[in-house]
């Protein structure tokens, strides 16, 4: 890791000095890194170059940044993921009570009479060196099926989107804790000093009638962890960092000019009073100014040559849908960024599925393609860890009026798909399995509490001793109880 | 919900005492004798966030809102983290399980259901008038009574000539006395099935500008699904419709006007009178032709439906209704039918008609039938004179009503059922469904306990707050206000002071405090005054090498307190520097700049804050406590410096030191704008005078003028600004057209342009944000 690009961001003199001597000592190779970082811990904290906490990560890492993908709404996995050819005998026959064995309904079918099944219209093929099964709504997953290791054995126990989404992204179903991103800041801090260390991405989809769901911004929160590891949205309109541009008839030399007159006024307070808050803010103009160069860089997409149009698509061209977001993720781990989060809704398929689901798959699929096999061609994808799923998976059993063209699935906590990609997965690797209905797991069960220690073990750190006091409590991702991190998923 | 912010701020300016402004919020509905502020003042407990979501579980929500209502009170009356034992007994503190379950009790008792329903004046809710209407409010319903008793006295008077009328048979040559009918449906009863609907020509009465009312009797199937009875709407791409529709959804009736992108004013039935199902009804809607939000009516059966919110509708009328989509019945051309239902009287008027017009016409097939009820009610509205006038006289008073409840404002306040007692069960590992030993209310054992008699509900947990055995609550105010005024509190986990939390920096000033506090009545800006005036907070923010070391935090005053001001105070700052900053206080919330998509990207579609549109006028010149507060997407330029989104209780915020922070200051409009209006001030008022202009504004934002080596920076800045902007006139023009207000066209655009930037330059000083 560069430490000389943060040395530069701190002009304390009093601070350069201790920097400085760190800096001759490291090149003479008497420390380490552990004990630089410790120094420069004192310095004050500019978001950006920011190494993270001494001691981590624990042990060598396979993946330096993720990207995580989440398909809001929850993508049934009997249509995208998990093959039940059986199912087709079972067409409106009603969901063996032995199966079902008290899951707890939500109140939107609670009130139904019967839970009749519901096979998939689309067909599966087997894929890669390993047959992996993927439906023939992703055809350009499966074209890298070699790539990715897909788990059909996610479980989670919360059956609505609000408290699941805030479950596999805080380790908790209340609101409150800080999410993974922010975990990952904080910890490992960024790779570069000119943007934050994680961007959060709202992609939008296509079909008008696909079933939307509310989210919010506390799912890129830190918690209570600083506010300084929030995730920072990166918008596709308007400004794409907030407050980013300046004011028509500002113009860059302008702002310099005026950055130059409020850093040398500031540097006369910080003088009199000697508060080292004043010197931080001065660091953070300054950082601000740089974002307002590095972030028009990163979002100015006409500087990618056109094979990359041809690889991702189309839409990567046009503002805010998915494949442009995809495109946006690799040119923020390209700059360094640590963690991009992203968020696209409409999965939500409680009916209309056959309708909505492919249009929803077409708005993603060759993205993802494209995005795992473009870090691969720059050399990435082995320590970028790529991440592909929802909150839960859905029902077997159609939810509203089942017919042999249109069906609907509700949700479903005990079973659900997702894929990873990169950053030490094992690539054409399918993990676990669900019993024929894709009801329940009968082999090698992932809680969400796995996934997200596996998550950490992947960037190099041991979920059960990365903690944050707080309320008494040595808080962690993966909560109170006992996660297990997947070593089969490993490389 | 403003009304309760209103409370909160006339509370503090007239120094309501600290106990009382405590009790009202926690039982201000349970007083003998309440008033309506001390009901509006328990609102305080509706502050929760509140869900609908489609598939929750009610008992999971509502165990959600008891933890969020025990929570809160333990963090910001008791410092007492007793949420950590909603699941096992406390591991630190001497708070156990029981204990969590027992103050949960407290809160159980409510009418509050679990699920909001997706309406914002989930009940309970109290309707507050105006303040210029709150007597005649109270008039009114005696001068109703009086109506009545003057109809009924009527009727009495008028029954000899009813009886003549009725026996002689006159009501069979009469015709339907509600004039100016334009279009009536062919006599004869339609079904609807599924997916069916029925076309007629296009109905040019449903225009924005144009009173109509449409009179239908239909026959509501046994559903509680959504159902359109008759609509007229023109559909675009992208589910957006225009036009307009009658609806019954879960029981409820609906008229809809649909204007631009998808936005509708509406009005509705009421909650608790929910129309039968398998059964005939006869619906009365009326629309005044003005547009605005109250401009509708609904007349169920003949009765006037009372208001459940003064406004239905958070926004008046956009754009158009007019379309030439066809009159369409059964169906809104989309997704929704009619199935199962009927229709056998669909009559139109260009005009919204009355009360007693709507009865009439809804009574009509059993007048006809010589119904003797009807034939009775037809009479005296429209036969005898004296009874007519009673009758008007009625309606009058009703449309008074009305009208005031529709000025009036929606509050959410708590009340609780009659009918049952507060009581809670312990949940095992705080899992919903597994409740346990039943706990009547009761507050942690290891305090005192609830006053001599005491009730066992809200009341007395009020009471108990606020009593002078309570060793923590003045402790835990008096802290906060400390943290206010010095950035942080004598206990600096001001939530939490037990024994997790940091011990007092100076406990018997603590003490001391609390009692002063108390013994002075819980006077609170005597306490503030008190904070101010010492001379521990007047020490000058001088931080000597010495200093820092022995005191890093200033934990110990070694210097006077120093940091930087909170998000609302910063903005508020540059307003009311800039002279733009309105003095208006109280009234509903406002919307000020704010940019693009930061609603919409994580709004369901049917949110009715899905879209952001700008206040304009003195409304982006509020002080932001009065910005309209979305928690799931909270305004960016108050979150970016650490304002809490509101969804849980916070009592401290973090203070943190961002670049994100200096792009708003730097760039946000709303400072650009404050500059530009600081910059126009001091060039009105310091004419051809450079440097007193500077020091103009200097004085303004810092208080003090600019030192020499301050001056040479700044007006070495400002030449090199005027430089570019005398080479660049259309970049003056285009800083001097941020924001609404216009620039004064009368001073010379490069100067004033270079003095924004001084000025844009001088708000961002550290100096300025910090306090």
């Amino acid at each position: 890791m560069s430490l000389l690009p943060f040395l530069k961001a701190n002009p304390d003199p009093s601070e350069e000095c201790v920097v400085n001597e760190a800096r001759r000592q490291l090149l003479r190779g008497g420390l380490g890194a552990v004990a630089l970082s410790q120094l420069l811990s004192a310095a004050p904290k500019a978001e950006g170059g920011v190494p993270g906490l001494p001691g981590l990560p624990h042990f060598a890492p396979k993946a330096k940044r993720v990207i995580y993908l989440h398909m809001v709404g929850a993508p049934p996995q009997h249509d995208l993921f998990d093959w039940k050819p059986k199912m087709k005998d079972w067409f409106d026959k009603d969901l063996p009570e032995s199966i079902r064995s008290g899951q707890r309904l939500t109140t939107m079918t609670a009130g139904q009479a019967r839970f009749p099944i519901a096979p998939t219209v689309f067909k599966f093929g087997k894929h890669g060196k390993s047959g992996m099964e993927l439906s023939e709504l992703l055809p350009w997953t499966a074209k890298m099926a070699d790539d990715i290791t897909l788990i059909r054995s996610m479980n989670t126990e919360a059956i609505n989107h609000e408290p699941a989404i805030t479950f596999i992204q805080t380790g908790f179903m209340i609101a409150g804790k800080p999410c993974i991103g922010s975990w990952v800041s904080y910890g490992l801090g960024s790779m570069n000093q000119d943007l934050p260390a994680f961007v959060v991405l709202n992609a939008k989809h296509t079909h008008p009638k696909a079933n939307v769901q509310a989210i919010s911004a506390r799912l890129w929160s830190a918690g209570f962890l600083s506010g300084q590891y929030s995730g920072v949205s990166l918008r596709s309109g308007g400004d794409p960092v907030l407050y980013i541009n300046n004011p028509d008839g500002v113009p860059t030399p302008m702002r310099r000019r005026m950055l130059d007159a409020l850093g040398q006024m500031n540097q006369l307070t910080a003088e009199k009073l000697s508060d080292p808050e004043t010197r931080t803010r001065i660091a953070q103009y300054e950082m601000a100014f740089r974002m307002q160069a590095s972030v028009p860089e990163l979002t100015d997409i006409k500087s990618e040559p056109e094979s990359t149009f041809k690889l991702y698509g189309e839409a990567a061209r046009e503002g805010g849908t998915f494949a442009n977001s995809a495109l946006m993720a690799r040119r923020l781990v390209e700059r360094g960024v640590r963690f991009v989060q992203l968020y696209m809704r409409g999965w939500d398929v409680h009916g209309l599925l056959p309708e909505v689901l492919p249009a929803q798959c077409k708005d993603v699929d060759q993205a993802c393609y494209a995005l795992v096999q473009d870090l691969k061609q720059r050399g990435m994808l082995d320590d970028t860890l790529v991440i592909f799923g929802g909150e839960f998976g859905r029902t077997i059993y159609s939810q509203g009026k089942l017919t042999p063209t249109d069906y609907g699935r509700d949700h479903h906590p005990r079973c659900f798909s997702l894929w990873m990609a990169g950053g030490g997965t094992k690539g054409g690797y399918t993990h676990g399995e669900t019993d024929e209905f894709s009801y329940n797991i009968v082999k090698d069960p992932v809680h969400v509490r796995d996934f997200q220690a596996t998550l950490l073990h992947l960037l190099g750190i041991d979920h059960e001793r990365f903690t944050y006091k707080f309320q008494g409590l040595d808080q962690r991702l993966t909560g109170v109880e006992k996660a297990h991190v997947v070593k089969a998923l490993l490389a | 919900m403003w009304p309760y912010r209103d409370w909160v701020i006339q509370a503090f300016n007239r120094n309501l005492r600290f106990d009382q402004f405590v009790l009202w919020q926690v039982a201000g509905d349970l007083l003998p004798n309440r008033t309506m502020e001390q009901q509006i003042a328990s609102g305080f407990q509706r502050c929760n966030v509140t869900t609908n979501e489609g598939g929750v579980i009610p008992d999971e929500v509502q165990a959600m809102y008891d933890k969020d209502r025990a929570d809160t009170t333990g963090a910001v009356f008791l410092g007492m983290t007793v949420g950590c034992a909603s699941c096992h007994d406390h591991k630190f503190d001497p708070i156990s399980q029981k204990d969590f379950y027992a103050l949960t009790a407290f809160y159980r008792n409510t009418l509050q259901r679990p699920l909001d329903g997706n309406i914002y004046d989930t009940p309970p809710v109290l309707l507050v008038p105006r303040p210029e209407d709150r007597s005649r409010w109270q008039s009114l319903p005696a001068d109703e009574a009086a109506a009545r008793a003057a109809i009924a006295a009527a009727r009495t008077a008028a029954a000899p000539g009813f009886n003549a009328w009725f026996t002689k048979g006159r009501y069979k040559k009469v015709k339907l006395p509600v004039a100016g009918e334009l279009f009536r449906l062919p006599a004869g009863e339609m079904s609807f099935e599924a997916k069916q609907s029925r076309e007629l020509p296009s109905q040019p009465l449903f225009a924005r500008n144009r009173p109509f009312s449409i009179a239908v009797r239909f026959f509501l199937p046994k559903s509680t699904e959504s159902l359109t009875v008759l609509s007229q709407l023109q559909r675009y791409p992208e589910d957006k419709a225009r036009g307009i529709a009658v609806e019954v959804n879960d029981r409820r009736p609906f008229l809809r006007l649909v204007g631009d992108d998808n936005k509708a004013i509406q009005v509705r039935g009421t909650n608790d009178r929910r129309l039968a199902v398998d059964a005939w009804q006869h619906l009365t809607v009326t629309y005044d032709g003005s547009g605005r939000r109250d401009s509708l009516a609904l007349f169920v059966n003949g009765e006037a439906v009372p208001y459940e919110g003064a406004n239905e509708s958070l926004f008046d009328l956009m754009g158009e209704i007019e379309t030439k989509a066809p009159l369409r019945l059964g169906g809104d051309g989309n997704k929704r039918f009619f199935a199962g239902g009927k229709i056998s009287d669909l009559r139109l008027y260009p005009r919204a008609l009355g009360v007693d017009e709507a009865r009439t016409i809804a009574l009509w097939p059993e007048f006809s039938r010589g119904d003797r009820a009807a034939a009775e009610h037809y009479y005296l509205v429209n036969v005898d004179p004296g009874a007519r006038q009673a009758y008007q006289h009625l309606a009058a008073l009703t449309a008074e009503r009305l009208a005031i409840r529709r000025r009036g404002a929606i509050t959410h306040v708590m009340q609780e059922k009659t009918n049952s007692l507060p009581m809670s069960n312990i949940l095992y590992r705080g899992q919903y469904d597994q409740p346990r030993d039943k706990v009547e209310p009761a507050v942690p054992g290891v305090l005192p306990p609830l006053p001599a008699g005491a009730p066992k509900n809200r009341l007395g947990l009020a009471q108990w707050l606020v009593d002078a055995n309570n060793p923590l609550t003045a402790r835990v105010t008096v802290n906060r206000f400390w943290q206010e005024i010095f950035g942080t509190g004598i206990v600096k986990t001001a939530d939490d002071f037990g024994s997790q939390g940091e011990a007092p920096s100076h406990p018997e000033l603590l003490d001391w405090l609390a009692i002063e506090f108390r013994e002075s009545g819980w006077d609170v800006k005597a306490l503030l005054r008190l904070m101010v005036t010492s001379a521990a907070y007047r020490q000058a923010a001088i931080a000597t090498p010495a200093k820092l070391q022995a005191d890093p935090d200033n934990r110990l005053l070694a210097r006077g307190p120093r940091f930087r001001m909170d998000g609302e105070m910063i903005r508020d700052y540059a307003l009311a520097a800039s002279g733009l900053l309105t003095a208006k206080i109280g009234g509903p919330s406002v919307k000020p700049y704010q940019p693009d998509n930061v609603w919409e990207t994580v709004a369901m579609d049917g949110s009715n804050t899905r879209f952001y549109k700008r206040d304009s006028g003195e409304n982006l010149y509020r002080r932001s406590l009065y910005t309209f507060w979305k928690r799931s997407a909270p305004p960016a330029n108050m979150e970016i410096f650490n304002a809490p989104t509101r969804e849980t209780c916070t009592v401290r915020r973090e203070r943190t030191n961002t670049p994100l922070q200096a792009l708003v200051t730097m760039n946000d409009p709303q400072f650009v704008e404050a500059a530009r209006a600081l910059a126009q001030r001091a060039l009105l008022a310091e004419k051809n005078n450079p440097a007193g202009q500077l020091q103009l504004i200097a004085r303004t934002v810092l208080a003090r003028p600019l030192d020499d080596r301050e001056q040479t920076i700044t007006q070495s800045a400002y030449r090199d600004y005027l430089r570019h902007y005398d080479s660049y006139p259309a970049d003056a023009r285009k800083l001097l057209a941020v924001g609404e207000s216009k620039a004064d066209a009368s001073l010379p655009p490069a100067e004033f342009a270079a003095l924004t930037m001084v000025t844009n330059q001088l708000l961002n000083l550290d100096e300025v944000v910090t306090k």
